[in-house]
């Protein structure tokens, strides 16, 4: 999920200097804490320390550069697979260098003290370490990397949040609806400025600044008066009110961004419009809110914009840190038909 | 000059025509309120220039623009938008000409005095870089009566004969000139590779059935014959049945 939202793979990169580095520091870091915890024997401390850097070297070095040959083929995979198979050619790997430095040091150098006699016990010794060391480095790679990611996408929620607040598109095509206006009927172009003008001055408020629900709805009023300018006849909109003073307290520009929706989505890419609908209910419980309105059911070349789900999230979001619980926006989906319930509790009125 | 206004906001119409009329250069203006109209007109009337809006409902106008460019005599194209990010970048990267909502009058004097035509490398381009345009909402054909425009969805299959492709379009056959492979890639979501030579329309498919002679074909609604599956297709024709 995440992956497809910031575009980061689950696994950190492994080419590259930096990684390099780490993994040359953690193998000598191993190097002399395995020269530290053994005994002295026959073999000297520094011909110990220099055979374990060389081997943990290797090791790490090797297995680096397997992993960052490998990565783009791994990357595909799921992210669980992706993990194993990392870890598996590592100690594919570790397994591989610990039988040619058996081969070099009894075969060749005659080291035979600092292997031991035993073959296959220094491969598991070789390889448990390696497994234990191995799966420490890999867990902290994972680890920063998830950080990373977070920080990414927090980045990126802060700067929609921003870039949610008024559509570009609908400030220039609201302007072009003024300057259209402003011979043909003065009157209308004077009440569209001053309608534009509160929109924008709510939107410059600090986002989830608390209004009543009736302050929200007169700015949608406003909002759907440019709308009606622009679309004419294809613009119906049904209001559906409970009767009384609507006190509710809920943050600024909530209903606005998904009427926003509701017509760039829905009416004006139906060749006959539709009706928008706006369903308020007051309980006990709290005030539900429903927006509804008809969309294109399965038209060739009408893609989900990227902003729709933008708009929503955004609301979403400052609706759960409003009311501190979330799940308070509920969508329905149906071809042809779209709606969006909104939960306003009861409760958290001194917010 | 006779130029033809496509916008679906009538506003957005008369604020263009009034600045047209301002102009005092004599010009004959049109208006037509989504893509099919416009090349309705636009065949009709042969304009010299279109002002083409991008975003309208029932056919928007970069999918306009890729049909006028088809037509005997093509208008030179100047797009108009509010603002659409993919559009603009599309239109910068294949110099084509557009203008910005709310227009200023000097800059449509100066569009229109560099008016020119579509190129079709261009139209390939605009498809390309816009994502939203990449699948027509019509396939358009040329027949004596001029350019016909049939919606893809309405159409049953796609078959290959030895040089063109017929598509079945209420209960006739019409002569696409585009290969069948480049209208399998662009239309993937809808239509189904049945045979090296036919794709039929995933809405159409009433079912499969054995033929005499022992070979699998594709009952279509609203269309007579059955289509054959070729063996190879098969598999992939039964996996797509059982799914829907």
């Amino acid at each position: 999920m995440s992956r497809s939202a910031t575009g980061a793979s689950f696994l950190p990169e492994f080419c590259g200097s930096r990684m390099a580095f780490v993994v040359v520091l953690l193998a000598q870091l191993l190097a002399i804490v395995l020269t530290l915890s053994t005994p002295g024997t026959r073999v000297s401390e520094f011909d110990r320390l220099a055979l374990y850097s060389v081997m943990s070297l290797w090791i790490g070095l090797l297995c680096l550069g397997t992993l960052c040959l490998l990565r783009r083929h791994v990357e595909a995979l799921p992210d669980h697979l992706a993990a194993t198979a990392c870890y598996a050619t590592t100690l594919a790997v570790t397994l591989a260098v610990s039988e040619v430095a058996w081969q070099l040091t009894v075969g060749w150098f005659t080291l035979a003290d600092s292997v031991g006699t035993n073959h296959a016990g220094f491969l598991l010794r070789c390889l448990g370490i390696s497994a234990i060391a191995w799966a420490l480095a890999l867990r902290y790679f994972y680890v920063r990397q998830q950080w990373r990611r977070r920080v990414e996408s927090e980045a990126d929620a802060r700067f929609a949040a921003l870039q949610a607040r008024i559509r570009p598109h609908f400030l220039f095509n609201c302007m072009n609806t003024i300057a259209g206006l402003t011979r043909q009927a003065p009157a209308l172009a004077e009440q569209a400025v001053v309608d534009l003008s509160d929109l924008l001055r709510a939107s410059l408020h600090s986002a989830g600044q608390p209004v009543t629900l009736a302050e929200e709805i007169a700015l949608c009023r406003g909002y759907l008066r440019i709308e009606q300018h622009r679309l004419g006849e294809r613009l119906k909109v049904d209001w559906q009110l409970p009767p009384g003073n609507l006190g509710q307290r809920l943050p600024a520009l909530t209903l606005q961004p998904l009427l926003e929706n509701a017509v760039y989505h829905g009416i004006e890419l139906l060749p006959q419009g539709g009706t928008v609908t706006i369903n308020c209910v007051v309980a006990p419980d709290g005030t539900t809110i429903t927006l509804s309105n008809p969309v294109l059911a399965g038209e060739p070349g009408i893609t989900q914009r990227h902003g729709h789900n933008m708009a929503r999230e955004n609301v979403a979001q400052r609706l759960a840190a409003f009311f501190g619980r979330d799940g308070l926006l509920k969508i329905h989906e149906q071809p042809g038909h779209y709606s969006i319930e909104l939960l306003l509790p009861d409760e958290n009125p001194d917010r | 000059m006779k130029i033809l206004i496509v916008d679906d906001e009538s506003l957005a119409r008369t604020r263009l025509r009034e600045l047209l009329r301002d102009s005092d250069g004599g010009h004959t203006v049109l208006e037509a309120e989504n893509g099919i109209f416009a090349l309705e007109l636009a065949q009709r009337e042969s304009p010299d220039v279109v002002l083409l809006d991008i975003r309208m409902p029932g056919m928007g106008g970069l999918e306009a623009a890729i049909h006028m460019a088809r037509l005997p005599n093509p208008p030179a194209i100047i797009f108009t938008t509010a603002f659409d990010e993919h559009a603009l970048q599309a239109f910068e990267a294949s110099a084509v000409d557009y203008l910005l909502k709310p227009v200023r009058a000097e800059r449509l004097a100066q569009a229109l005095s560099r008016a020119r035509m579509l190129r079709s490398a261009q139209v390939t381009e605009l498809r390309r870089l816009q994502p939203d345009a990449r699948q027509r909402t019509h396939l358009s054909i040329r027949s004596r009566e001029g350019l016909l425009l049939v919606p893809v969805d309405e159409v049953a299959y796609l078959r290959a004969d030895q040089k063109y492709v017929a598509a079945a379009w209420r209960q006739r056959e019409v002569l696409v000139d585009e290969s069948l492979k480049a209208l399998e890639d662009e239309f993937a979501g809808l239509f189904l590779r049945i045979h090296r030579n036919a794709l039929v329309a995933r809405e159409h498919i009433l079912g499969l059935e054995r033929q005499r002679d022992g070979t699998m074909a594709v009952r279509l609604r609203a269309v007579a014959e059955a289509i054959p599956v070729s063996r190879r297709h098969l598999a992939e024709v039964r996996a797509t049945l059982k799914g829907q």
